[in-house]
């Protein structure tokens, strides 16, 4: 049992002596699938330090030896511009941990030559190899056939047929894998020409030898653009630009960015000679492809099922998450009636910990769901079919196509959204991504539109304009969001954008295995990654609307919030929120609605000395009623249309959710969570502000 | 985009150094039925002859199978034209307008 509770907990650390074998190959071949059947359930998620790409490995037990299996992120060469792509170099090269005995390539059989070209690269790097051939089944039923041992024999090294998804070919690859521990083989590449000798030789010549970079890395730096291998050497850019084209020089045969690719490709040419044979041309794509990547059919499908998506976990998520929510009070109240002789204990407990805990597990059923369709768009193919159809909506501000379903999903709630953006490879338009998304009008703004509007608009201006300003909030976070995302984009984020260049996998029937544990993978990872730190905060803003504890009246909630650290804050800062149009106690209430921002309405409930705190129509009234008691405005409304719209566009701005705080921390570091909370409330204030003067100065 | 340079322009992303634009990639002979992929329509089909080597997207579309000798055909564009579905011996790929001026294709009747 030892090694399940391991496996819950995340942490079954894998032997430090056992031997590491690294998975890696193109994308949409097969290789989680692989990685499942080789690892079982014998995995852990964790982050690569300091970059954003997620690191799976898993234990493989090879005849009671256990060995550790690294799945890399797939890719298609090993030239690397940014960090992110250098993972996979420095994981081969034993930069990141230890050196891998051995590398499994992963390639589509119907693509064998483009999957080889990475194979190449890695060889070069001089680390052993297996090549493990997927999709057979799907190439052979377009006609094609393999000579698979004629391949191995002409490589030098073993090659597996393998079906991922049937399991075919896995004991195989295993039992190879077993025996290429043993007796490790390198795959034959022919030696380099003398001009890359030279080049080389020149660069670890320039190049100080304490950096310890390895030939083949010099040859790696020598071939790509502009490679992320440098860094580690860390001259400015107009030393390296020089230096590269100086040994560049040395490289006459072709442009020097193609030598590499055109020595791997005449090599791999000769080497496939007469192993694949083709009997039919290639099929033309389907009716059913030609409709749904129709420029106008193809969107309006996607649309369509988009939006039963949505519906879909929305209303499949909300009888889930009410008995959630009704659980927690449940044992709120069993143990408010247990704790009642400690008030601080039981406050703690109550409002505190449960609330926090229950804060957390709330998110689960909606961040299954979201992890259940995404896997479904992803292994049918449809995810790129539809980033495709979405790219030019969102291409202009840094963003992809791939962009849309995670921000489409942040209109529910940000926290499925933010994981939805791991399907986002670019990590400049995924950092954009998890940027923006928090301005999406998520379903924790709904109850402060509703109240707002209910109160001062719908009783003014009719039914017709409270649902057209309804709407218009909602749209209003998507048209902030795109300027912010061009802006920061522009002039504020300087990662280099990948070019979207993106393969059309075939459609392809989801396992339902890998569905399922991806689903499970994502909620044990939220829960886990972002649990501690939501719980963690609810305790911290219980404790700051707790304490001092009002001497006066302790039973009046309303007196204690007033005279909590949170309220005291509130009341120092209103001058802040003046312009704005709010009084201490609306200040309060937002201050008190940072942590989650439907707070506000049981907040205002609570200051307006209510007793049924969501009784809208009450609360309403109170407001309508509410007078400023001092100031110039003395005896004059606090609650006029204007403060309405400015309190609304401030929520729908501002970054008031302490769990889409944690989880950005969580996905793409502290830093960035910082920079989000900081500029959404400065917008938010300033849309407010504007909000505020301008409706009052039109009205007068 | 029928001018590489601009092309080339419009590729400069995340604060790269251009490489100065060499002789042979703007001396490609726009003769005879020779063009750049972007520049592919509705129904044709070509031979990939040659790509912009200085440029940091023509790497990775090598990887992916785009070099020399490879044959594609025009697939669809998305709304408003961009991006552009192609068909290659190597799979079906979708690249942005601006990502397929940096190959030279020999157009096929």
């Amino acid at each position: 049992m030892n090694k399940r509770a391991g496996w819950w907990r995340g942490h079954a650390k894998a032997d430090v002596s056992a031997k590491r074998v690294v998975l890696i190959g193109n994308p949409n071949t097969g290789k989680t699938t692989l990685f499942n059947r080789l690892t079982g359930s014998r995995q852990r998620v964790g982050n690569y330090p300091g970059i954003t790409v997620a690191r799976k490995s898993g234990e493989l037990r090879l005849g009671g030896v256990s060995v550790e299996v690294v799945d890399l992120p797939g890719a298609y060469s090993l030239a690397a511009s940014s960090p992110d792509e250098r993972i996979a170099c420095d994981v081969l090269m034993g930069r990141s941990g230890e050196t891998p005995a051995l590398a499994v390539c992963t390639m589509e059989a119907a693509h064998l030559q483009r999957g080889l070209f990475l194979a190449c690269q890695i060889a070069d790097l001089g680390v052993p190899l297996i090549l493990a051939v997927n999709f057979m089944d799907e190439a052979m039923a377009r006609g094609m056939s393999f000579d698979l041992g004629l391949l191995s024999s002409r490589l030098g090294v073993p090659v597996v047929a393998t079906s991922a998804r049937s399991g075919h070919g896995v004991d195989d690859l295993r039992a190879t894998i077993q025996a290429g521990l043993d007796e490790p083989r390198h795959m034959t590449l022919p030696s380099w020409s003398d001009a890359v000798h030279d080049a080389t030789k020149f660069l670890a010549r320039e190049i100080p030898s304490n950096h310890r970079l390895r030939e083949s890395e010099i040859r790696r730096i020598l071939f790509d653009h502009d490679s992320a291998l440098f860094d580690v050497v860390g001259y400015p850019k107009a030393q390296r630009a020089d230096l590269l084209a100086r040994a560049r020089t040395y490289l006459t045969d072709g442009h020097p960015l193609a030598h590499e690719s055109a020595a791997h490709h005449k090599h791999l040419t000769s080497a496939l000679d007469g192993v694949i044979t083709c009997q039919r041309p290639p099929t033309q794509p389907s009716r059913v492809d030609r409709l749904l990547t129709h420029p106008v059919v193809g969107l309006i499908i996607f649309a369509v099922f988009m939006f039963l998506v949505f519906q879909a976990i929305y209303s499949l998520a909300t009888p889930a998450m009410d008995a959630i929510e009704g659980g927690f009070g449940w044992l709120a109240e069993i143990f408010g009636a247990w704790l009642e002789p400690l008030p601080v204990f039981q406050s703690l407990v109550c409002d505190g910990i449960l609330a926090g805990v229950g804060g957390v597990l709330v998110f689960l059923p909606q961040i299954f769901l979201l992890f259940f369709f995404v896997s479904l768009m992803e292994d049918t193919g449809y995810m790129a079919r539809a980033a495709f159809l979405m790219d030019k909506l969102f291409g202009w501000c840094g963003l992809n196509g791939k962009s849309f379903v995670p921000l489409l999903s942040s209109y529910a709630c940000a926290i499925p959204g933010l994981y939805a953006t791991r399907t986002i490879e670019d990590p400049k338009a995924r950092l954009l991504t998890i940027l923006i998304a928090p301005l999406m009008s998520c379903s924790a703004r709904l109850p402060v539109y509703l109240l707002m509007i209910g109160a001062f608009v719908a009783p003014v201006y009719g039914p017709t304009i409270a649902a057209l300003t309804l709407f218009a909030f909602h749209i209003l976070g998507l048209a902030v969001a795109l300027p912010v995302a061009w802006i920061v984009n522009r002039w504020i984020l300087k990662i280099p954008s990948h070019p979207f260049v993106l393969e059309m996998p075939p459609y392809r029937c989801p396992v339902p295995r890998d569905v399922l544990w991806r689903v499970w993978l994502g909620g044990r990872d939220f829960l886990q990654r972002a649990g501690g730190i939501i719980l963690a905060l609810s305790i911290i803003i219980w404790a700051l609307l707790s304490f001092p504890k009002s001497e006066m009246t302790g039973s009046e909630p309303a007196v204690q919030i007033e005279n909590s650290y949170l309220g005291l804050a509130g009341k120092a800062i209103q001058p802040l929120f003046a312009p704005a149009g709010y009084d201490w106690k609306l200040t309060i209430g937002v201050l008190a609605s940072f942590p989650a921002r439907e707070v506000i309405v049981s907040t205002l409930g609570i200051i307006y000395r209510l007793e049924g705190d969501e009784d809208l129509p009450s609360l309403a009234e109170a407001m309508r009623a509410e007078k400023w008691a001092s100031g110039p405005r003395r005896g004059q409304p606090v609650f006029t249309v204007a403060t309405a719209l400015s309190l609304m566009v401030f929520f729908a701005l501002c970054m008031q959710c302490a769990s889409t705080l944690a989880v950005t921390a969580r996905e793409v570091g502290f830093r960035y969570a910082v920079i989000t909370f900081v500029y959404m409330t400065a917008l938010a204030w300033m849309g407010a502000v504007l909000t505020f003067q301008g409706v009052t100065a039109l009205w007068s | 985009m029928t001018n590489p340079e601009r092309g080339a322009d419009d590729l400069l992303m995340g604060g790269r150094e251009p490489d100065s634009l060499r002789e042979e990639d703007i001396a490609a002979p726009v003769r005879g039925r020779r063009c750049l992929l972007s520049e592919l329509g509705r129904g044709e089909s070509g031979v990939v002859c040659s790509l912009l080597h200085h440029l940091p997207v023509s790497q990775r579309l090598m990887a992916l199978g785009l070099i020399p000798g490879c044959r594609l055909r025009f697939l669809r564009n998305a709304l408003w034209g961009d991006p552009m579905m192609v068909e290659t011996t190597c799979g079906v790929i979708c690249l942005r307008r601006r990502e397929a001026s940096v190959v030279w294709v020999d157009r096929e009747s």
